[in-house]
């Protein structure tokens, strides 16, 4: 018997007692006890030290059976009910040692010892280490991440990595920098922060640093990097310790992700950690939102024009793309109590709408750094972001009354979609006021309201002023044609969005006639925009729209701008020609009668010239044969046999049905519009004759709608349906198609 | 902008260093000029190299020009998804586009599911484009571009190329030549359909597990293929481990561009080359090699917030 051996035989000496029927403890013998087996068939023995007889000998029951028991820290008594005779037992050691390692072999199945699959790193076992941990059985999974984010385990690994460094071992270094990569691929969340917490992230990103798939020129000093070039910048102290923590820690996630193991990531790695950085965006954006002095703060600095602020706002909202609907919205709602849109007024400061800006500097601008751009720009980036995501607050604050910051914003705005140079910052702005102007996010009554600042308080001529400037030439500068093309847009969108409020104005204006201006100008984009606007008015399949664009030949400036996309020396059909065709197709298809006619009577060598190569053309002309004929002989005085043609019945019923007084007075309203002489050349005139002219036009919508009521089935529909686009949100679909993808892909 | 600031600018990007945000702006323009004068279906000479999906592999693009030729030299016909996932989107679809101003002829390309902006925005080119010219200028004007791409092509009257495939909406090329392509990729409808589809071994139509576009057999290519006297539909948008896949009797072929697509597919890349006969040839490449390749991580975003 060695030493060792004679020290663990005396750590198991103990009494064995029993409790006697009278409820007194009897001494049943002094030796050694040991636990034998394993698993279930584990068995608690003691022997007489003396004579080696078993003196007790009884299976382990479960752990709560047995109780530790002693003085103070010094617990060396365990006592215990046999669960089959119910005599109860007790285990008086000579010191704890031995109560303990009894205690736990009883308790824990098996014990820690046995349990452990990996040995702590040593440079002796580091590429055994790795192969280990590369090879994990799925089952183990969990108990191997357990074990590496044992404090033992990383002092251990770190002390290595210390050493390996100090001897400069490739090898090592190289099976610590794949240890380590395995680590974070286990894709455990508090494995995953553990390794990067403040305490040891240095050794960490040191670890990674000799990623042996790269030369070793190509290999990043991550520790350099950190200490170096990265800069947090602290704009407002959120005086949050826990907070401040988990900003650092996650730009370390990011950093990872990004920087070191983007190559080494498997897709579910990815997500873990993608889904880790979300949780702590969200801790982070929560607190931020809960804290209204930091907020208070953040609005003041930015009114105060301090440029690291405004990035901070902007990376704020921006990052909170990524977070849930309502916490999003909830955030938003905290900045813009928080005096958000007062704030970013200060970077508005009228000089567009004054004609003060020098409009050429743009053409020589490189690469940029964020603050490099000008500060108003990323406040244009903030108010789209409140615009895409909820933009009430934004539109209430531009349209409130006696606001007149809101005016001035909204103003400057406007003028710089049409002068910035930068053609990134022009579309953002469009797209702000098309979110502003979108009445699904509006109460019906709210809509008046709001919408009455644009169509009623001049906002909206504005706006679209520049189409009636004469039409860009070649040489226009590029930021005048591309505003014309996002007017373009914002018209289409109005016709769209805004029924009878945008018919009323679209005709009151002549704007069709303007827009189709542009289908002569040589920017081919903009003759598209002007096409695309065509085809929201004619979408609408609404009898004064339709009425509208016959009258006043808008058709036959198409179809002569058409006619040269397509004729020679012009090759095939271009952009141009295609969005043509699909209007004529949807004319076909929709049998517009009045379009059909209009176009196959005033261009019939046109169509007829290009029908055998474009069947569209053909089409159309065939229908028109067809309207014809159904005009010539209605189908219902035909028991059978009359012309084909379904979609015309109800249409040609019409047309023969005299005495429509109601919808006769509907007509001469809005050719009386039409009728109206070009608007006078200064905008301010006419939004002060329009409030009178539109005074009456709430009565008139009734009765359009009585009228409409009148109508047969599609034409009701129509109308109905123009209207309630402004209720029925026609967003994208959330579904995100992308998603499948990463199984098929 | 004139030849030599274009050839300036190509060079520049063939070294995968970002051209001025001004000179986007120049070449996006430009861009939009030539592409609004092509067709939805693009007529295409022979002889042409065909290419699937690239997903901003540049080094990865630099080692396909070195296996089919370089451009001019090499007729190109790009089948979309240039950006995303890979760390490269703006430098591949600057240079793509840079060669596409500067040779219009020799190079064609049209649009794929991810020249759209709702899918940029969640799969890297949006951040990519904020990362490296600290604003989302550089993306809108490319997604500006995006809506001029034609959505197919045409070789020789006799091979139809697509992103992704047929719809049920269409049955001629008449069809895909009166759409209206000027606008985002819709979430329904022909032309979402032939930037999303995929071919599958199956009767008629059935719906994507993608969520849009449609699964479609082989009766639908045959049928497609005698309606419109062509003889195959060459297509991409699917990752194929060979780097192309054959089906229906030869009638399709998908073609996939991205060697060790997400540098982890371990997949190897194709390109397919036919001659002015139309007799094709596949070449196959694999990922250029780490020391070709740069430091392989996405851009450091050097100063946070939060």
């Amino acid at each position: 018997m060695d030493v060792e051996e004679a020290h663990n035989k005396e750590k198991f000496r103990g009494k064995l007692y029993i409790l006697s029927e009278d409820s007194a403890w009897q001494e049943a013998g002094i030796g050694h006890a040991s636990v034998i087996g394993t698993g279930a068939n584990r068995r608690l023995q003691f022997k007489d030290e003396d004579s080696g007889k078993v003196l007790h000998d009884r299976p382990v029951f479960a752990s709560d059976v047995y109780q530790l028991q002693g003085e103070g820290e010094r617990k060396t008594i365990i006592v215990w009910e046999d669960q089959e005779d119910q005599k109860d037992w007790a285990l008086s050691f000579q010191d704890d040692e031995g109560s303990q390692a009894i205690y736990s072999l009883i308790c824990h199945e098996p014990g820690p010892e046995e349990k452990r699959l990996l040995p702590p790193p040593k440079l002796t076992n580091l590429q055994d280490l790795a192969r280990r941990i590369a090879l994990v059985n799925p089952s183990q999974r969990e108990q191997i991440a357990a074990e590496m984010g044992e404090a033992e385990f990383l002092a251990e690994l770190r002390e290595s990595f210390h050493s390996a460094e100090d001897l400069n071992s490739q090898k090592d270094l190289t099976n610590i920098f794949q240890i380590v990569k395995r680590i974070f691929l286990m894709s455990t969340h508090a494995l995953t922060e553990r390794y990067l917490a403040e305490d040891v992230y240095e050794d960490v990103l040191g670890m990674l640093e000799n990623d042996d798939s790269l030369p070793l020129d190509k290999r990043i000093p991550h520790r350099q990097v950190m200490k170096e070039k990265v800069k947090f910048n602290d704009v407002v102290s959120f005086e949050d310790v826990e907070t401040l923590k988990r900003i650092h820690l996650n730009y370390r996630l990011l950093y990872l992700k990004d920087i070191v193991l983007p190559r080494a990531l498997d897709d579910g790695a990815f997500a873990s950690l993608q889904q880790l950085i979300h949780k702590n965006l969200a801790a982070i954006l929560e607190h931020l939102q809960k804290t209204d002095a930091v907020l208070t703060r953040l609005m003041e600095q930015v009114r105060q024009q301090d440029m690291q602020s405004l990035l901070f706002l902007e990376d704020a909202c921006r990052l909170s793309r990524q977070i849930v609907p309502e916490q999003r919205q909830a955030l938003y709602a905290k900045m813009a109590s928080a005096g958000l849109f007062d704030a970013l007024a200060v970077y508005f400061t009228g000089d567009w709408a004054r004609g003060e800006r020098n409009t050429t500097a743009g053409d020589e601008v490189g690469v940029r750094k964020p603050w490099e751009h000008p500060a108003q720009h990323h406040a244009v980036e903030v108010l789209l972001l409140h615009a895409t995501f909820h933009p009430t607050h934004l539109r209430n604050w531009l349209t409130k009354e006696k606001n007149e910051d809101g005016r001035r914003v909204l103003r400057d705005l406007t003028h710089m979609m049409v002068n910035e140079t930068d053609q990134g910052v022009q579309g953002q702005i469009a797209e702000i006021l098309r979110s502003v102007l979108d009445p699904a996010t509006l109460e019906h009554k709210e809509q008046d309201k709001r919408l009455e600042v644009f169509y009623e308080q001049g906002a909206m001529d504005d706006i679209l002023s520049p189409l009636r400037e004469k039409p860009p030439k070649a040489g226009s500068p590029p930021q005048v044609c591309f505003a014309q093309q996002l007017i373009c847009e914002i018209v289409a969108f109005a016709v769209l969005k805004h029924g009878y409020r945008a018919k009323v104005y679209v005709i009151r204006h002549g704007l069709g006639q303007q827009v189709c201006r542009l289908l002569s100008a040589p920017q081919k984009y903009l003759q598209l925009a002007a096409v695309r606007v065509l085809r929201a008015i004619i979408g609408t399949k609404d009898e004064a729209y339709v009425r509208y664009v016959s009258k006043n030949n808008l058709l036959t400036l198409l179809l002569q701008s058409f006619e040269k996309c397509i004729m020679p020396p012009a090759l095939g059909t271009n952009l141009m020609a295609s969005a043509t065709l699909e209007l004529l197709e949807f004319i076909r298809q929709q049998n517009l009668k009045v379009l059909v006619e209009t176009i196959c009577k005033n261009h019939t060598p046109l169509l007829q010239r290009y029908a055998s190569r474009m069947k569209p053309l053909e089409l159309l002309l065939l229908k028109y044969q067809q309207n014809l004929e159904v005009e010539k002989y209605p189908p219902e005085q035909h028991a059978s046999g009359g012309p084909i043609d379904g979609g015309g019945k109800s249409r040609s019923r019409r047309m023969r049905s005299p005495g429509r007084d109601d919808a006769a007075e509907d007509d001469s309203y809005f050719e009386s519009l039409d009728d109206d002489e070009e608007p006078p050349p200064n905008g301010k005139e006419k939004s002060e004759g329009l409030p009178g002219l539109l005074g009456g036009y709430a009565d008139e919508e009734k009765d359009a709608d009585d009228s409409a009521q009148a109508e047969e089935g599609s034409e009701k529909q129509t109308e109905a349906g123009a209207k309630s686009l402004g209720h029925v949100s026609k967003r994208p679909r959330t579904v995100e198609p992308e998603e499948a993808e990463k199984t098929s892909q | 902008m004139g030849v030599s600031d274009l050839d300036r600018q190509i060079e520049q990007l063939r070294r995968c260093e970002y051209i001025k945000e001004a000179e986007v702006k120049a070449l996006c323009s430009k861009a939009r000029e030539i592409l609004v004068e092509e067709c939805n279906v693009q007529r295409v000479d022979a002889p042409v190299t065909i290419c699937g999906d690239i997903h901003g592999q540049f080094y990865d693009l630099v080692e396909l020009f070195k296996v089919g030729g370089d451009c001019p030299d090499t007729n190109y016909l790009f089948m979309g998804d240039f950006v995303d996932r890979g760390f490269y989107s703006v430098e591949t679809f600057l240079l793509l586009l840079a060669l596409k101003v500067r040779y219009p002829d020799r190079i064609t390309l049209i649009r794929g599911n991810h020249e759209s902006r709702q899918i940029t925005q969640v799969y890297g080119f949006y951040d990519e484009c904020l990362r490296k010219y600290g604003s989302v200028n550089v993306w809108r004007y490319c997604t500006e571009v995006f809506d001029y791409l034609a959505l197919a092509a045409l070789i020789e009257d006799r091979i139809f190329c697509v992103h992704g495939g047929l719809s049920p909406a269409i049955n001629t090329l008449d069809d895909v030549r009166s759409i209206d392509r000027k606008q985002e990729v819709p979430h329904e409808g022909a032309m979402c359909d032939l930037m999303w589809s995929d071919p599958e071994d199956l009767e008629g139509w059935g719906l994507s597990p993608r969520g849009a576009g449609y699964l479609f057999g082989g009766d639908v290519v045959k049928g497609f293929n005698h309606t419109n006297g062509i003889d195959l539909i060459g297509r991409a948008h699917q990752l194929v481990m060979d780097g192309y896949k054959w089906m229906f009797n030869e009638a399709l072929v998908t073609v996939w561009s991205a060697p060790n697509y997400c540098y982890r597919c371990g997949n190897v890349a194709a390109i397919l080359e036919f001659d002015e006969n139309l007799k094709h040839s596949f070449r196959i490449f694999e990922a250029a090699p780490a020391d070709a390749r740069g430091v392989p991580s996405r851009k450091l975003v050097p100063d946070y917030f939060l």
